[in-house]
């Protein structure tokens, strides 16, 4: 029997896995220190260069009022993330105990718990984004919770799998039969058993819902311009493409492979605590 | 059989009710009342009741839900706050180019996501599985609204090879229909066709490791016939529940697909709806994707039970 | 299973032309290299009309052998030496060769009947295939053809099964379509590789029978791979033990089985559990105690309720009944057996009587105090006294959980120990299942299947439980640890002195183990009584059937002597 290697050493063992990591890590670390890391202010408005190509005073280049765009784009990387992960840790919060508890208390739960799942679900989010701007207002936090909600299905269901899994395991009946009430079978028997899933679910759902973030914004539902964000910068280089493509191109670039980094990481963690890669 | 039919049906029915009610809801906690908003400026009481019974608002809540309802069923969406024109009315002439670019991108997601699937199923950890993966991971990772916005760059701008907006109705110029849907058509399938490439690989290879598969081979079947017959009919479950489900994320990406290329689609009618606050409009888009979000999950799950006799005999899924 | 008179003769004459031979037949998987190939030098034959028995324990090389020939065996596997079929060469043929042979020539039948049919086509469609690929039959007469083998396999209504769906059928039905199947372009050789695994006892014996009919009206050569000697003993002419990739013995299935002449074959034949061992070949030390201390105490001893009072039982899941008007007790320090084949209501009746699962209707009194009607909530303080052992040890604990925090729980919930005191306990309870108490700091991953079944017996004993429950607590695992498990019982309940519930679908088991035996089909008690009584001189039909399905390696020697 070789000796097992523990999940996180498996995750970095694996190129893809490993290169998620870093990508991720280092692209939310620029994003979440933009204040520092940016070499200008993003705000900072010059009209003697408009539209300027990459330089080494903005390596990418100034938009239309002449802002740097590096700046922006860091300052975007920002917004995205704290929108994205908020959107999905709310999604989760709803989502796990009524997954869990749907799995479980098949009976009396689950029928109206899938239900209400199933409403949900026939509200794509853009359309919930919509319903939500028409009649609050445009506004990030809208954006927010309308990507929240639209993550709140996937979780669930994915918990709810989980929870209707394992109480059909025998250790689920063993400690049924060693006096264990429902909270400690949930939480000490099922939940830990299905934080695997959790977690991979979760690593997932970011990307989808950064990507739904800078959907809204481009679209104007989402964060409201000046407040630098992918999405709206792209929108607003929409009308440049001929004269300043980069302005198009650069803030996508970050966007892809922001996802693509937590895409990669996703993918990783779902092989390193993969119970069947754990033998090898 | 029927007795499943029935069981979906019923599920479906109460989730449109369900659906409803969200909206009706939606509309009811929207800040002010409607009728003070429509009295103008300055309003008297007196005219703000005799609106207020006008528009049915001086009745129970319930009453004013199963009255919307019943108009609602019967597709009578009001006008328009900004046209005048019936509601109904707009969307039916907005609704072909939404439903023609999203059947082309599903065709798009379908072909490509299930022949990749396959193919990186059958080539387990070689070059084409490696390929495909590695395709659908960019699929994935790139947003469809910025793939639509290089594609112009490139094709339109650049090249000038396809045109960059418009829509042309196929009635006009079918070639110049297809042409302009193109570009669309792709963007949108794209990252649908990852999702489709992804489960119908995982799905294909949990089914090639499978006894019957392996009793297939036994029997002495050619390669091409064990994968296409015995294994891709058993995987078709799971790839026809990801394209329901993925319609969500269709009915989303066509919103801004159509914004980027200027299709006068029902998306884009959406949004134009929210910046006008025409809200009779918006209702009825969102009531119209939802019901068909659900009516298009039970048509997946009628084809399952074609699928899988398993379903259609004992009439459940496990 | 008695074999036809003529048997032993035809299998002389048939010897001389062998229609399948190997030999140095060597098999290699990916990644093994040196001496660890999977099959090393085998040489073997088989003529038509002959039942060859390959036999071993998994990882032997028994299926890698008739796999690794047929090309069934993954991706980089090599295959060297020569296995000539019917005059052909197989060894080097290549994967589009052995296409013409699979199905055609050469048929198998695996294991898993539940799993081996594809569920989405029916089954006429899936016999026919092989008909119109191999021998390019048109409709009509494919299906006529299809319709004749489902005849010549035992199947009744023959036309409506061929439009019916795999999951329309029981387990032994899917694997008399699997024979069927196999058998349907006249193949020179059938590799049925462990056919009857995963079938009950009575199921099994159905299976063994048709093919050995098989072999002897159709001449087909038949390869039986097995780990079971007793499956061997009913059916084989002749006998291939192998071991780590070599054969160690060979010859007439009479000789190898009453006189094997390699160690491995002597070992292998004494760990097979034997029916009536106990009372016939001088009781083991470990069954004398348990039946005699209750057959003194138990039934006379009315001073105590007793452990289990079951009345009337049933229980019904929607329309289908899983037990019903089942009653049974078993007495404090009493092993009462519960045999029955799966469906049996068994395991239903086990789960009613610690509280997993409510009656419909009827009672069940644990030390006198019925649970039958009780909430989970009121049940609780009642589950101290009542305590079970699952069967499958890998799923039984939680993976997440150290096998210290495992134990300890039950206790904090129930008892005042605490720090260093419940430590201690916990150490204790290993100490009682003969493991190390070190090891309270590992999860279940880091033991064997063994060890784990020995925790999951230290949890169901932590709260020193009057009844225990065990629910075929060895067939996950192998023969021999099995053996200590079983030993491990015994000798734990003559120092606790728990009633215990002991279901099992082995006789042979149920026998060492249990004073008394109850025996279920279809959800009623159709007999009960002390062991050696019900075992020697059955009451009910059904009872004698499993007694006479039963697979025992002393069938060969009465039948041929």
């Amino acid at each position: 029997m070789t000796a097992t290697a523990t999940p996180a050493r498996r995750l970095l063992r694996n190129p893809a896995g490993a290169f998620g990591l870093a990508l991720t890590v280092l692209l939310v670390g620029a994003g979440l220190l933009a204040p520092l890391a940016a070499p200008h202010d993003p705000a900072a408005v010059g009209f003697d260069r408009l539209y300027a190509p990459p330089s080494w005073a903005s390596p990418l280049g100034t938009d239309e009022l002449g802002r740097d765009q590096l700046s922006r784009i860091l300052y975007g990387l920002r917004a995205s993330v704290l929108i994205g992960v908020a959107a999905v840790l709310m999604a989760a919060a709803v989502a796990v105990p009524l997954g869990l508890a749907a799995g479980y208390y098949r009976r009396v739960v689950d029928p109206v718990v899938s239900r209400l799942n199933d409403a949900v679900m026939a509200f794509p989010f853009l359309v919930l984004a919509v319903g939500l701007a028409a009649i609050l207002g445009p506004s990030p936090v809208n954006a927010a919770v309308a990507i929240g909600v639209s993550q709140v299905p996937n979780i669930l269901r994915v918990m709810r799998g989980e929870a209707l899994r394992l109480s059909g395991e025998q250790f689920v009946d063993a400690a049924v039969a060693g006096g264990a009430g429902d909270a400690a079978v949930l939480f000490r028997h099922i939940l830990p058993n299905a934080a695997n899933a959790l977690l991979v679910q979760v690593t997932v759902g970011i990307p989808a819902a950064i990507i739904a973030e800078a959907m809204l914004s481009f679209l104007g539902l989402g964060v409201q311009p000046p407040t630098p964000s992918l999405g709206v910068m792209l929108s607003s280089a929409q009308s440049t493409f001929a004269q300043a493509p980069w302005l198009a191109v650069f803030p996508g670039v970050a966007l892809v492979l922001l996802t693509l980094g937590f895409n990669l990481l996703g993918d990783g963690l779902r092989d390193a605590l993969d119970p069947k890669g754990a033998q090898r | 059989m029927v007795r499943y039919l029935l069981g979906r049906l019923a599920q479906a029915a109460l989730t449109l009710l369900l659906v409803s009610a969200a909206v009706f809801a939606g509309l009811r906690a929207m800040p002010g009342d409607p009728a003070v908003l429509l009295a103008g400026e300055d309003p008297d009481p007196e005219t703000v009741a005799q609106i207020r019974a006008e528009l049915g608002l001086d009745r129970p809540v319930p009453v004013q839900y199963l009255v919307w309802l019943g108009r609602m069923a019967r597709l009578d969406f009001g006008e328009s706050v900004r046209t005048g024109l019936p509601v109904s009315d707009t969307l039916l002439t907005r609704l072909p180019v939404t439903l023609e670019l999203a059947l082309l991108s599903l065709l798009v997601a379908a072909v490509v996501g299930v022949l990749a699937g396959v193919a990186a199923a059958v080539r387990q950890g070689r070059p084409t599985d490696w390929a495909a993966n590695a395709g659908a991971l960019l699929g994935l990772s790139v947003p469809n609204f910025w793939l639509g916005l290089m594609g112009v760059l490139l094709f339109a701008v650049v090249l000038g090879w396809l045109p960059a907006s418009g829509y042309v109705p196929p009635s006009e110029s079918l070639t110049g229909n297809l042409a302009g849907m193109l570009m669309p058509a792709l963007v949108l399938g794209t990252g649908l066709a990852a999702v489709v490439m992804r489960q119908t690989r995982s799905s294909m290879i949990e089914v090639l490791g499978s006894d019957y598969i392996r009793t297939a081979r036994a029997k002495g079947l050619s390669p091409a016939r064990v994968v296409l017959v015995h294994g891709l009919r058993n995987s078709m479950v799971t790839v026809l529940t990801i394209l329901g489900l993925q319609l969500g994320a269709l009915i989303s990406g066509a919103v801004v697909t159509e914004q980027i290329f200027v299709l006068a689609g029902f998306g884009n009618l959406m949004v134009e709806s929210v910046f006008t606050r025409d809200l009779p409009v918006v209702q009825a888009a969102v009531l119209v994707t939802a019901a068909g979000y659900v009516l298009v999950n039970l048509a997946v799950d009628v084809c399952y039970s074609l699928v899988d006799p398993r379903i259609r005999i004992q009439g459940g899924r496990s | 299973m008695t074999r036809p008179e003529e048997a032993p003769r035809r299998r002389e004459e048939r010897e001389e032309e062998p229609v399948l031979r190997a030999s140095g037949l060597t098999v290699r998987f990916p990644g093994q290299e040196g001496h660890g190939a999977a099959v090393r030098g085998l040489d073997l034959h088989v003529a038509p009309g002959e039942v060859l028995a390959l036999v071993g324990e998994s990882g032997s090389g028994k299926s890698a052998a008739t796999m690794g020939v047929l090309g069934l065996v993954p991706r980089g596997t090599e295959v060297g030496g020569s296995a000539v079929l019917g005059g052909r060469e197989l060894v080097g043929l290549g994967e589009r060769g052995l296409r013409g042979i699979r199905g055609r020539r050469a048929a198998v039948v695996f294991q898993e009947p539940m799993t081996s049919l594809n569920p989405v086509f029916t089954v006429g469609w899936q016999l026919r295939e092989v008909l119109r690929v191999h021998l390019g039959m048109g409709r009509a007469a494919a299906h006529a053809r299809a319709r004749e083998l489902l005849e010549l396999v035992g199947l009744d209504e023959a036309e409506r099964r061929l439009r019916g769906y795999p999951h329309q059928l029981s387990g032994g039905q899917r694997q008399r379509v699997m024979i069927a199947m196999a058998l349907a372009c006249d193949p020179e050789v059938l590799i049925a590789d462990e056919p009857t695994t995963a079938l009950d006892v009575t199921v099994q014996a159905g299976i063994l029978r048709l093919l050995r009919g098989l072999a002897d009206r159709l001449g087909t050569a038949i390869v039986l791979i097995t780990h079971d000697m007793g499956v061997v003993a009913g059916v084989a002419d002749r006998v291939v033990v192998m071991h780590r990739g070599e054969a160690v013995e060979s010859g007439e299935v009479g000789r190898v089985l009453g006189a094997p002449r390699h160690d491995y074959t002597r070992r292998l034949l004494a760990s097979v559990p034997r029916l009536g061992a106990s009372s016939a070949a001088g009781a083991p030390p470990a069954d004398a105690p348990p039946a005699a201390d209750s057959g003194a105490a138990a039934p006379g001893s009315g001073d105590a309720a007793p452990a289990l009072a079951v009345r009337e039982l049933s229980v019904h899941y929607g329309s289908a009944v899983a037990v019903s008007g089942v009653s049974l007790t078993v007495a404090r320090g009493e092993t009462v057996g519960l045999v029955g084949e799966s469906g049996s209501g068994k395991s239903t009746l086990g789960r009613c009587a610690v509280g997993l699962q409510r009656p419909s209707s009827g009672s069940v009194a644990v030390c006198g105090t019925e649970i039958s009607g009780l909430s989970r909530r009121r049940m609780r303080p009642l589950r101290r006294s009542v305590q079970m052992v699952f069967q499958d040890p890998a799923s039984s604990l939680n993976p997440r959980m150290t096998v210290g925090a495992m134990l300890a729980e039950p206790l904090r919930r129930f008892g005042p120990a605490r720090g260093a005191a419940l430590d201690r306990r916990v150490e204790a309870l290993l100490e009682d299942v003969r493991l190390d108490p070190d090891m309270r700091h590992r999860y279940p991953h880091q033991f064997s299947g063994g060890q784990r079944q020995r925790v999951a017996i230290a949890r169901a004993l932590a709260l020193e439980p009057d009844l225990l429950v065990a629910d075929e607590p060895t067939s996950a695992l192998d023969v021999s640890v099995q053996d200590e498990i079983l030993e491990l019982l015994t000798a734990l309940q003559r120092e606790k002195g728990f009633g215990c519930l002991f279901i099992s679908h082995d006789l042979a088991v149920v026998e060492r183990m249990s004073s008394r035996v109850a025996v279920m089909r279809g959800g009623e008690l159709v007999e009960e009584g002390p062991t050696t009584r019900v075992l020697s001189d059955p009451e009910h039909p059904y009872t004698r059937t499993l007694l006479e399905a039963a697979p025992s390696v002393d069938a060969a020697p009465r039948a041929t002597g």
